[in-house]
């Protein structure tokens, strides 16, 4: 069983509450950011708490993240706090130049060990009625010093959730998410 | 100076959103379907893409049965599967192949119990031409699809007024499939 090696003290101090201010949309039946911020400190992960999939059927996550190790930085999208990468499938597209290449590796992309590198991911993540967890995911990254990379993909949860209440990135590094990165959720399909 | 020239009327089609767009909803989401039993056919009719510009579809589904049947996005009832052109991309583990079809599959729904999600952005292009692109993840092996599917008719389209998320036979789609609907706001 591989899990990430995340310092989770740290870790948990870039949570967001999604569920304080999810009401206040409610009424407007639009794609509606329920949740953003911008790091102050380096970090290995964030996270969005206080989601419902159930109720609000889709979210959309968006991020621009800096890499503020010296080293690659493997970047997963994360359910439920659930850190155990051997519950995760993931397939991919990747352009490089004239090549298109897949793989299934289960990280969303890869930032080069550089600092102050970036990449973005825009990720759409809903449950089907088996209970699987599913995202498609579009993700841009510096792959080569100067020269970017893009990646299509989709991400599918090994055990079945009755629910997803929470979303994050992390990263195999402990300084793979850097000061100034962004992060926010929008929620796309009220039921109310 | 033609350049010059050129540059300036290009310029001329600038929208300024510093003004009166600002903290809009980004989209007016339409629909939401949450269906209690199996479905065969899924559609959305007095749709009007002209004023509405765009649409996104997503949904997440799974088959219960025990055949592959693919799920498709067909316009202002037509159900003629070679009115269509599709050209896709799918990555399988380490290799990738194209596919070019008559017709406008986007999910081709697995049995395995394990289904799948997709998204759909439809626009209308200045020929009449309705054109959907498409992103789909699914399968018990995973599979990654992105394609264009675009409508081949002989005359041209003037409009979208409904949609229609079809099984290519039966019901195929299961109970509990969740299928969004989201229009930009015209």
């Amino acid at each position: 069983m591989v899990t990430l090696n995340l310092d989770l003290e740290h870790f948990h101090r870039n949570v967001f509450d999604a569920s304080i201010d999810i009401h206040t949309y409610a009424s407007k039946r639009s794609f509606v950011p329920i949740g953003e911020f911008v790091l102050e400190e380096d970090c290995a992960g964030v996270t969005f708490i206080g989601l419902d999939i159930i109720r609000d059927k889709i979210y959309h996550l968006y991020a621009n993240i800096i890499n503020a190790s010296g080293a690659t930085d493997l970047l997963y999208l994360i359910f439920n706090e659930n850190y155990t990468l051997s519950e995760y499938r993931t397939e991919k597209f990747y352009g490089e130049r004239q090549n298109v290449n897949a793989t299934d590796n289960v990280e969303l992309m890869s930032i080069i060990p550089q600092y102050g590198s970036t990449g973005f991911i825009h990720a759409s993540i809903m449950n089907n009625p088996k209970l699987k967890t599913w995202a498609l995911f579009r993700a841009g990254v510096t792959h080569l010093i100067g020269e970017p990379r893009n990646y299509f993909g989709t991400v599918r949860m090994a055990p079945d959730y009755d629910n997803i209440v929470s979303i994050g990135v992390a990263s195999n590094v402990a300084e793979g998410i850097g000061i100034g990165s962004r992060f926010q959720i929008v929620i796309g399909g009220f039921t109310w | 100076m033609v350049i010059e020239e050129e540059l300036k009327g290009y310029h001329r089609n600038i929208k300024d959103l510093s003004l009166d767009y600002y903290g809009l909803p980004a989209f007016d989401v339409v629909d939401v379907v949450n269906s209690e039993e199996d479905l065969p056919l899924f559609e959305w009719t007095e749709l009007d893409l002209v004023r509405d510009k765009v649409y996104i579809i997503y949904i997440c589904t799974y088959n219960a049965r025990s055949t592959q049947v693919d799920v498709g996005c067909f316009v202002n009832s037509d159900f003629a599967a070679a009115n269509y052109r599709n050209q896709n991309c799918k990555a399988e583990g380490v290799s990738t192949i194209g596919s070019y079809t008559s017709d406008p599959y986007f999910f081709p729904n697995f049995p395995g119990y394990t289904g799948g999600i997709s998204q759909i952005g439809m626009m209308l292009d200045p020929a009449g031409i309705i054109r959907m692109n498409y992103q789909t993840g699914q399968g018990t092996t995973l599979e990654m699809y992105t394609g264009h599917i675009r409508t081949e008719t002989a005359a041209p389209y003037e409009n979208v007024t409904s949609i229609h998320i079809k099984c290519e036979q039966g019901a195929y789609m299961a109970a509990g499939t969740t299928i969004v609907l989201a229009r930009g706001i015209g």
